[in-house]
């Protein structure tokens, strides 16, 4: 191991491993040795290459060059600047792998904040009000759930019934036949995301006026025993009282 | 391959971290991919423990795609935010203490997590179930990574900006933002309907594939030696990450119960999607294109190049179910899935490009089998596809079948009726599981490779 390496890897601020691997790659581009160019980055004097060509002779300037330029104005020599990020290159002149936009990053992440802000309100925010606005106007007008079916309601939600059963009928051909158009409204006295986003099973939007409890309770508890070669599962391991708040709650989502 | 070695890799804390990251990403993202499986077993094949609630799809597919999202794909983009945004800003991670003690809260708060869904604990919000003093627990394992990227601003020596730096701040942000709105307390059922969209997209779109796709502008121009095709074009596909699916989600609530402004500007949005799919795939194989020997064949520039593939897949397939006509036939059916299929088996493949580039560095030790990777990418790139085709034929058999009873008059999808619209789709869904299962065994290979580069693989 060089006797820079640690040097190095304190001033670039840096896991020793990481420096070296940097270095390694940079010396077998660069065409310069690993401990010059450790050497350099723990602060000492600026690595060469090995075998450096000659300096070729520049080229002459063409009589139309000549004639427009005559005499172009020196330019200053770059300043040196100690890079500290080591940058892949396939080699010395080639264009660097990692190109990143010189920029603050305070407006980096100001950016990215506004932008976000942007998204939240046109895709949850404003459209949420709206059908808050909608649904202010319905207070009163729908009947409100009893408690055993709002307990019935937080069991469909933990048991994930909306994943494979929705509770809105669309305004589409697709669900003619389904019952009333679900609007926000209707749906008014169902707290939580009781929608779902799947049909595995069929629409529960109206399905309390079309089932009666006990034959509902019997299939939540043994859905064979009411319907023969059903695919949903039975929900026996749930209490009696569990099976009768989540049938509660079906029954009266009318 | 590599053979067995004695030297120790490196044991600093913030390789430590950063390689511990890596392996939890690998062994998440396999173990949801197995729970994945199972709950859509459970829907073909009843196993015979639903009984004990633990095994229904109501429990298993929610528990899976929070220990994907929130388990897996937390753990590699906080890698990747320990290793590169320090590393691309010119720093060091110097927290590397705080970054451990981080890894575990995280991955106790994610267990506990995903076993409270799985045990019915679940509040119910698609994509969000976590009980809400766990979304809360959940927030705060951000907080490290946030301030590990602040330090990291503040030290910078770098005076440029990487694009793979703007995609990873960007998808923490958007995780962030995703959780407060998606979980916050609304009385009615349509603001949660659309909170609901908007979080899953974002997490989704931002968070997963925006930061893994931001690892890719770092990792395939370093694997195959050529600079960044187009550094705009990054940018423009991190724009398009940022804001389009934030909206885009209001797009699958067509016909619902939501304003019609909103269902118009969610069809825009998502339609938009456009951009992001074409130009992910454009960028990588346009970095790709002239790269010669080893460095072309890499497992890490070839899995990203598959996993741009399947992006532009799932995105081109989201974009089309923009339209209200397409939403209307095959809304609430499985072809959402075989697209989520895609785009989670793209997020996969960045990820383990990202993995398989940068675990040898912070490891100490070679990638264990390139062989083992690129069979990797093989099983999850045709089980991705398999699984998508089936789905999305799965979706499209029962959209119609619902359509084509309700305007015939014959049955409505409801009763017995239900059974008539959607005769044969369990046999597709049955397809689908082959598919799954090859992704499944894919993601085994992938944590094989991951665990075996960590303990076994030969010392650079």
């Amino acid at each position: 191991m060089s006797e820079y390496l640690p040097a190095a890897a304190k001033n670039m601020g840096l896991p020793e491993a990481l420096v070296m691997r940097s270095a390694e790659a940079k010396a077998k581009a660069q065409g310069v040795t690993v401990e010059d160019l450790l050497r350099e980055w723990a602060g000492g004097e600026a690595a060469t290459p090995a075998a450096e060509p000659a300096a070729a002779p520049p080229p002459p300037a063409s009589a139309e060059s000549a004639a427009t330029d005559p005499e172009p104005p020196a330019s200053p020599p770059a300043p040196v600047v100690p890079r500290r990020h080591v940058v892949a290159r396939r080699d010395p002149d080639a264009a660097p792998l990692l190109v990143g936009v010189r920029q603050g990053h305070v407006a980096m992440i100001l950016t990215i904040v506004a932008v976000l802000a942007v998204g939240a309100a046109l895709g949850a925010l404003f459209p949420v009000q709206a059908a808050r606005q909608e649904v202010n106007d319905a207070i009163g007008t729908q009947p409100d759930y009893t408690d055993q079916a709002i307990d019935g309601r937080a069991i469909y939600l933990a048991e994930g019934c909306w994943t494979c059963h929705t509770m809105v009928v669309r305004a589409t051909a697709t669900d003619y036949g389904l019952g009333n158009v679900t609007t926000a409204k209707d749906v008014a006295p169902l707290p939580g995301e009781t929608l779902g986003a799947r049909r595995i099973g069929p629409d529960l939007a109206h399905i309390g006026a079309r089932k009666d409890p006990a034959s509902l309770y019997n299939f939540l508890l043994e859905p064979s025993s009411v319907a023969d070669g059903a695919r949903h599962p039975g929900y026996s391991f749930l209490s009696e009282d569990e099976l009768g708040a989540l049938t509660a709650f079906l029954i009266e989502t009318k | 391959m590599a053979t067995d070695t004695d030297a120790s890799p490196s044991t600093d804390a913030a390789t430590v971290v950063t390689r511990w990251a890596m392996m939890l990403g690998a062994i998440l993202i396999a173990a949801a991919a197995f729970l994945h499986l199972i709950a859509w077993l459970t829907l073909v094949f009843p196993l015979g423990f639903e009984t004990l609630g633990i095994g229904q799809f109501g429990r298993l597919k929610p528990a899976a795609d929070a220990l994907l999202v929130f388990g897996g794909f937390y753990f590699v983009n906080t890698a990747a935010i320990y290793l590169l945004v320090p590393r691309l800003t010119g720093t060091a991670l110097r927290d590397g203490v705080l970054a451990r003690a981080n890894t575990a809260w995280a991955l106790l708060v994610g267990v506990v997590s995903v076993a409270s869904v799985a045990a019915g604990f679940g509040d119910g919000r698609p994509g969000f179930e976590f009980p809400l003093v766990l979304d809360a627990a959940y927030l705060t394992t951000l907080l490290v990574p946030a301030w590990i990227t602040v330090r990291a601003f503040r030290d910078r020596t770098e005076d440029s900006l990487h694009p793979s730096v703007w995609a990873l701040v960007g998808g923490l942000a958007a995780l962030g933002v995703a959780l407060v709105v998606a979980n916050f307390p609304l009385t009615e059922a349509t603001g949660a309907w659309i909170q609901a969209a908007y979080g899953r997209e974002l997490v989704m779109w931002t968070w997963v594939l925006g930061s893994m796709i931001g690892t890719a502008w770092y990792v395939v121009p370093k694997a195959s030696g050529r600079p960044l095709f187009s550094r705009q074009l990054a940018q423009i596909v991190f724009f398009s990450m940022l804001l389009l699916p934030a909206v885009a989600g209001l797009g699958r609530l067509a016909f619902g119960p939501v304003t019609d402004w909103a269902e118009a500007i969610g069809v825009a949005f998502r339609f938009s999607l456009l951009v992001p799919a074409l130009a992910v795939p454009t960028g990588i194989l346009n970095t790709v294109r002239g790269a010669e020997g080893p460095a072309a064949a890499s497992p890490s520039v070839r899995l990203a190049l598959a996993g741009s593939w399947l992006f532009a897949g799932g995105g081109v397939a989201t974009a089309l179910t923009a339209f209200p006509y397409v939403q209307s036939v095959i809304g609430f059916t499985a072809f959402d899935d075989g697209t989520a299929a895609l785009l989670v088996g793209a997020g996969t493949l960045f990820a383990a490009s990202f993995i398989y580039h940068c675990l040898p560095q912070v490891g100490g030790r070679e990638l264990f089998s390139s062989t083992l990777a690129i069979n990797h990418m093989r099983l999850v790139l045709w089980g991705s596809g398999l699984t998508a085709f089936f789905l999305w034929y799965a979706g499209v058999k029962a959209g119609a079948g619902f359509r084509g009873g309700a305007l015939s008059g014959l049955w409505t999808a409801v009763g017995d009726g239900f059974g008539e619209a959607t005769a044969g789709v369990s046999t597709l869904h049955l397809l689908a599981l082959v598919g799954m299962a090859l992704v499944a065994a894919g993601q085994v290979a992938f944590t094989i490779n991951v665990v075996r580069t960590v303990r076994k693989g030969a010392s650079t």
